[in-house]
C-alpha cells in the first residue's frame, strides 16, 4: 500500500502534465478562440435566433431579430428614417416604392415601385404587392399588425394600375402620415409566381384572388414558415428581394446572409457574408464579445462598467438609442386602488417625485433619458427635462397632496382626511384613511433597474406615498391589461428597463393609450385623449400629433421614465456604416464595409 | 450539483431479514417511481398554469387582440377546465406529443432529439473525466487518512465543490479564452454529436466546468466508502497473507469502493436529460438545458412541461437502476424492506 500511491500520483502528474502539454500544443496549430477567422470581408453579430420568415407576421412572432431577418430578405416596400427631409420620414433610396402620392380628397394612395427585381431575375411588379394584400385580406385574424377597422379593413379598394403602378383607396381620408407610417409600413412584396400555391409541387396559379383558396396557400407558406431548420433548404425561400440571400440557417440557429447577386437597390452590400451567432444568454454573448470571438455584439446593462475594456479590445462602444418612450403604469382598473389612481393630482405629484434627469446620468450612467409625454424625444437627445410638462419637485407633490385632503406623513404612509369630491378634497372614490400604499412589480434582472426603483421608493416615501416593490422577470409575470369582469389585483408595472414601447415611424397612441388600444395595460380611458389620438389618424392638421403628445404628458395616462436605450452595441472599430443604428431597430448589414 | 458527501442518500439501506425476490423488488421500485412521475407532471402542470398571463400572452405577444387569443385558447384547449386539460396532456404525453413549441416553432420532441444528445456526451465527457481524476484522488487521500496529500486534496475539492458552477465557468474563460487564449469561450454550435465533437477545443472549458463540480462530490464519496473497507476483515486478511500493498488497495479495497459510485452515476442520469443548464448557458451550449433556460425566459410552456417531465421521468428512472443495479450487485439491499 505505502509503494502504490506514490506511483499512483505520480501517474495523475503525469496523465495532468500530458493534458497541459495536449491543450497547449494544439493551441499553436489550432485557431485561436471562435471568431478570430471572421476577417475581411464578413461580419459576426451576435442575436437570438429569429423564428419567423415569412413576410406576414404571426401574432408572437414579431420579435426584432425576426424583423431584420425578414428585412434583410423581404423588405417591405416603404423604409423611414427619422430626421429626415423627407415629409413623411421615407427612406426613398433603401424604399422599394418609387414613389407614393396622396389624392387631394385624402382616399387614395398612388404607389410606383422601382424596376427591382427578384432574385430569380422575375421584375417585382404590382402583382407581387397585390398577393401580400390578398393573403391578408383573406386571413387578418392571423395576421399580428391586425386591429378591427384597421389595415386592411380601412382598405376600400386595392387597384392595379400597370405592372408599376397601383392604388390604395381608403374608407375614411387618413392623416397621410399616420397612413404611411403606421399602415402602409407592412406592405410587402411577395413573389407571387413561386409562392401562390397550396402545395409543395402544387402548380402556381392565382389562388390569393379567391378568398377561399387564399386561405389555403396562405396555411400552406405559414406551415412552411414554421420549420425554420428548413429555412435554408426549402426552395420557397431562394427567391428573395432584399439585399441578402439566406446562405445558412442550421438547426443550431446560426445563419448567414450572403449578397443577392440580382438585387438592384441603391444599397448595395459590400460584405461577403454575415454570419448572426446565436446567443440566448447575455452572459455567454459578452464572455465571447470580450474574446473578441465576434464582431458585432453588445453589453448587457450589468457588464456597463467593462466598457473601457471592451474599446481596449478594438471596439466601438454606442449606445442604440430607441424610438421608445419609457413608463410606469398605473392600473386604474384595480378595484381598490383604481379610484386613487383616478385622481390626476395624485399622478401629478407623484411624477413630481420622480428625479428623471438625475436617474438618467447616475443610475443608467448617461444611457437613458427623461420621457415626457407619449412622442418620443429625438433619439439620442441629451437627457435634461426641459420642455416636460412636469418638473421634479417634492415639495410641490407633498403640497399637492396637503391642497387635497390628505394628511401626509412623510417616511410613513399618508392617508386620506378629507373625503368628498369638493375642491380640496381626496375626490371620488376615495374613503376617509384610505392610504396611499402600491405595490409595484418591477423587472428584476436590471441592477440600473433595481436602483431606480429604489430611488424612487425613497422619494415617494417623502410624501408618505409607500411603494412595495416585488422584482419578478419579465417571462414570469408581464403585465397585462385587465380584461372586462375579470380579477386585476396588481397596482403599479415597470417593464422598461430597455424602453417600454417601440414606435413605427409615426407615434400616435392608438394602441397604447386610446381607450379600447390592446396594450392599454393600465385601461385609462379619457375622453379627450382618445378625440385627440382619432385626430392624430385622420386630421390634416399637422399638429395633431404635437398636440395629442401635449394633452398626455400633461395628464398622466402614466407615470413618464427615463428611457433607457436598446442596448448599449459593441461592434469592431474597423466596420463602417453601423453608426447611426437605426432607432426603429432594424439592421441593415448591406451599409457595413470593413477597412 | 450531485451527491453530498453522504452515502446514504444515494446507497439503498440495508435491513435484516428474508431477502425478497427480485421481480417483487422491481415492480414495487416501478410502482412507486409511476406515482412519482405523476404527481411531478402535476404540479409542473398546475403551477404553469396558475402563472400571471396564461400561455397564450405569451405565445401571441403583448399587442395581440383579445380575439386572437380567445382564439388561441379555443385551439390548444386552454378554455377546458384544469383537469381536463392535465389528463388531455397526459394522453399526450403517453403518446409521445410532446406538444408544439410556440417560440422555436418547432415540434418539442424534435428539438429534444436534436438537443438531448449534446448534453449527454457534454455530461458523460464531464462525468468520465470527473471519475478518471476522482478514482485515484479518492484512493489517495484514503490511503493518506490524516496526512498532507488527504488534507490538500479535501481542500481542493471542498474549493471546488463550494464553488459556484457559474464562478468557476467564469475564471476558466477568463485564463484560458482572455489573459491566455488558447480556448474558445463558446461551446461548439454543430448540430450533431459528429459536428460537437470535431469542435473538441470548444468542448474543453464546459467539460470542466462541469467536470471539476462533480470531481469534487465523487472524490468525497471514493475517500470515505474507500476508508471504510479499508478496515474490513478482508483487506486485514489479504495484508496478513503477504500481499503487496498496490494489489491490496486497488484490487481489493479500490474495487469494492466503486460500487457505490453505481448509485452515484445512476442518480447522475437526470443531470444527462436536464444538462448542465449553468454551464451550457454560460458557454451557450445548445443543449437541453440552454434550450430549458430559453424556455424560462420566453414562458414557452410546452418545452417547459416536457422538460420538467422527463427530467423527473430521469430521476426516477436513474434513482431506480441505480438501486436495481446496486440490488444486483449486493444482495443483501433486497433483504425485507429493502430499497427505501
Amino acid at each position: 500500500m505505502m509503494t502504490s500511491t506514490p506511483r499512483l500520483t505520480h501517474r495523475i502528474a503525469a496523465g495532468a502534465a500530458a493534458l497541459m502539454l495536449a491543450l497547449a500544443g494544439c493551441s499553436e496549430t489550432s485557431s485561436a478562440p471562435e471568431g478570430a477567422a471572421a476577417e475581411g470581408e464578413s461580419v459576426s453579430v451576435a442575436m437570438t435566433t429569429p423564428t419567423w420568415i415569412l413576410p406576414i407576421s404571426q401574432p408572437g412572432k414579431t420579435q426584432g431579430e425576426n424583423a431584420i431577418f425578414i428585412s434583410g430578405l423581404y423588405p417591405s416596400l416603404f423604409s423611414y428614417e427619422l430626421g429626415g427631409e423627407d415629409e413623411f420620414n421615407l427612406d426613398r433610396e433603401r424604399s422599394m416604392a418609387e414613389s407614393v402620392e396622396v389624392s387631394e380628397d385624402g382616399l387614395t394612395y398612388t404607389i410606383t415601385l422601382k424596376d427591382l427585381q427578384w432574385s430569380d431575375g422575375e421584375p417585382i411588379t404590382t402583382r407581387d404587392v397585390e398577393f401580400w394584400f390578398n393573403l391578408v385580406a383573406a386571413n387578418k385574424e392571423d395576421w399580428a399588425s391586425y386591429t378591427e377597422g384597421g389595415f386592411p379593413d380601412n382598405v376600400e379598394a386595392f387597384e392595379t394600375i400597370d405592372e408599376k403602378t397601383f392604388t390604395l383607396t381608403t374608407t375614411e381620408a387618413y392623416a397621410p402620415g399616420w397612413y404611411i407610417g403606421n399602415q402602409l409600413n407592412a406592405l410587402t412584396p411577395m413573389p407571387q409566381h413561386v409562392w401562390d400555391k397550396t402545395s409543395d409541387d402544387g402548380e402556381i396559379g392565382d389562388f390569393d384572388r379567391e378568398a377561399e383558396s387564399a386561405k389555403k396557400v396562405f396555411e400552406y407558406l405559414i406551415t412552411a414558415a414554421e420549420d425554420p431548420a428548413s429555412y435554408a433548404s426549402n426552395p420557397l425561400w431562394d427567391t428573395v428581394s432584399g439585399a441578402w440571400e439566406l446562405g445558412e440557417f442550421t438547426p443550431g440557429g446560426q445563419f448567414s446572409f450572403v449578397p443577392n447577386d440580382a438585387y438592384e437597390g441603391e444599397d448595395q452590400p459590400t460584405l461577403s457574408e454575415v454570419v448572426f451567432k446565436p446567443f440566448t444568454d447575455d452572459n455567454s454573448q459578452f464572455n465571447v464579445l470580450r474574446s473578441g470571438g465576434i464582431d458585432y455584439g453588445y453589453i448587457p446593462p450589468g457588464a456597463l462598467d467593462q466598457k473601457p475594456v471592451i474599446e481596449q479590445a478594438g471596439y466601438t462602444v454606442e449606445p442604440w438609442h430607441g424610438w421608445s418612450i419609457t413608463y410606469m403604469a398605473l392600473n386604474f382598473a384595480n378595484p381598490e386602488t383604481g379610484p386613487l389612481f383616478e385622481q390626476k393630482y395624485l399622478r401629478q405629484a407623484m411624477q413630481q417625485l420622480i428625479d428623471q434627469e438625475s436617474i438618467s446620468e447616475v443610475v443608467w450612467n448617461e444611457t437613458a433619458a427623461p420621457t415626457c409625454g407619449p412622442v418620443p424625444q429625438e433619439p439620442g437627445s441629451a437627457g435634461t427635462m426641459e420642455g416636460c410638462a412636469y418638473q421634479f419637485d417634492p415639495e410641490a407633490a407633498i403640497q399637492l397632496l396637503e391642497d387635497n385632503g390628505w394628511n401626509v406623513v412623510p417616511d410613513g404612509v399618508s392617508t386620506c382626511a378629507d373625503p368628498g369630491t369638493g375642491e380640496g378634497q381626496c375626490g371620488e372614490g376615495v374613503e376617509e384613511g384610505d392610504e396611499l400604499s402600491f405595490t409595484l412589480v418591477s423587472q428584476s434582472g436590471f441592477t440600473a433597474t433595481s436602483r431606480m426603483m429604489a430611488e424612487i421608493q425613497s422619494q415617494f416615501a417623502q410624501a408618505g406615498i409607500e411603494l412595495n416593490i416585488q422584482e419578478v422577470p419579465d417571462s414570469v409575470a408581464v403585465t397585462q391589461a385587465c380584461e372586462p369582469g375579470a380579477e386585476c389585483t396588481w397596482d403599479m408595472s415597470f417593464f422598461g428597463s430597455q424602453g417600454s414601447w417601440y414606435y413605427p415611424v409615426y407615434a400616435s397612441g392608438e394602441r397604447l393609450f386610446a381607450s379600447d388600444a390592446p396594450v392599454n395595460l393600465g385601461s385609462y380611458s379619457d375622453e379627450r385623449a382618445d378625440e385627440l389620438i382619432k385626430a392624430t389618424k385622420f386630421s390634416s392638421d399637422p399638429a395633431a400629433l404635437e398636440k395629442y403628445n401635449d394633452y398626455l404628458a400633461e395628464d398622466l395616462p402614466v407615470l413618464w421614465m427615463p428611457n433607457p436605450v436598446n442596448r448599449v452595441s459593441a461592434f469592431k472599430s474597423d466596420i463602417k456604416g453601423i453608426s447611426p443604428q437605426d432607432p426603429m431597430l432594424y439592421m441593415y448589414p448591406q451599409d457595413w464595409s470593413r477597412d | 450539483m450531485i451527491g453530498r458527501d453522504d452515502r446514504s442518500s444515494t446507497r439503498p439501506a440495508i435491513r435484516k431479514g428474508r431477502a425478497q425476490p427480485m421481480w417483487q423488488y422491481v415492480l414495487r421500485r416501478c410502482g412507486q417511481a409511476v406515482v412519482v412521475v405523476i404527481l411531478v407532471t402535476f404540479l409542473t402542470f398546475l403551477l404553469l398554469h396558475n402563472l400571471p398571463g396564461g400561455a397564450a400572452r405569451s405565445a401571441l405577444g403583448l399587442g395581440a387582440t383579445q380575439a386572437q387569443i380567445a382564439a388561441y385558447n379555443e385551439q390548444m384547449g386552454y378554455n377546458e377546465p384544469f383537469i381536463t386539460q392535465y389528463v388531455l396532456y397526459l394522453s399526450r404525453l403517453v403518446s409521445g406529443d410532446l406538444g408544439f413549441s410556440f417560440q422555436m416553432n418547432q415540434p418539442v420532441a424534435e428539438l429534444i432529439v436534436q438537443r438531448l444528445p449534446k448534453t449527454v456526451l457534454l455530461s458523460v465527457l464531464a462525468a468520465a473525466v470527473a471519475l478518471v481524476i476522482a478514482v485515484p484522488l479518492g484512493a489517495l487521500q484514503a490511503t493518506r487518512r490524516g496526512k498532507l496529500p488527504d488534507y490538500l486534496v479535501t481542500w481542493v475539492a471542498l474549493l471546488a465543490y463550494a464553488t459556484p458552477l457559474f464562478f468557476s465557468g467564469m475564471l476558466l474563460i477568463v485564463l484560458f479564452s482572455q489573459t491566455i487564449p488558447i480556448l474558445p469561450p463558446q461551446a461548439p454550435q454543430g448540430f450533431g454529436v459528429r459536428d460537437i465533437l470535431s469542435d473538441w477545443q470548444g468542448l474543453i472549458l464546459p467539460v470542466g466546468t462541469l467536470a471539476i463540480a462533480t470531481l469534487a462530490a465523487y472524490t468525497r464519496y471514493v475517500r470515505s466508502t474507500m476508508i471504510d473497507n479499508l478496515q474490513e476483515n478482508y483487506i486485514r486478511t489479504a495484508r496478513a497473507k503477504g500481499l503487496p500493498g498496490s494489489r491490496v488497495v486497488i484490487r481489493h479495497a479500490l474495487r469494492n469502493s466503486l460500487f457505490p459510485v453505481i448509485s452515484l452515476l445512476g442518480m447522475y442520469i437526470p443531470v444527462l436529460f436536464s444538462g448542465a443548464l449553468v454551464v451550457e448557458q454560460l458557454f451557450n451550449y445548445p443543449g437541453m438545458g440552454l434550450m430549458f433556460w430559453q424556455a424560462t425566459q420566453t414562458r414557452d410552456f410546452p418545452i417547459l412541461l416536457a422538460t420538467t417531465t422527463i427530467v423527473a421521468i430521469a430521476t426516477v428512472l436513474g434513482s431506480l437502476l441505480a438501486d436495481i443495479a446496486y440490488a444486483v450487485a449486493d444482495p443483501r439491499v433486497r433483504l425485507s424492506g429493502g430499497g427505501e
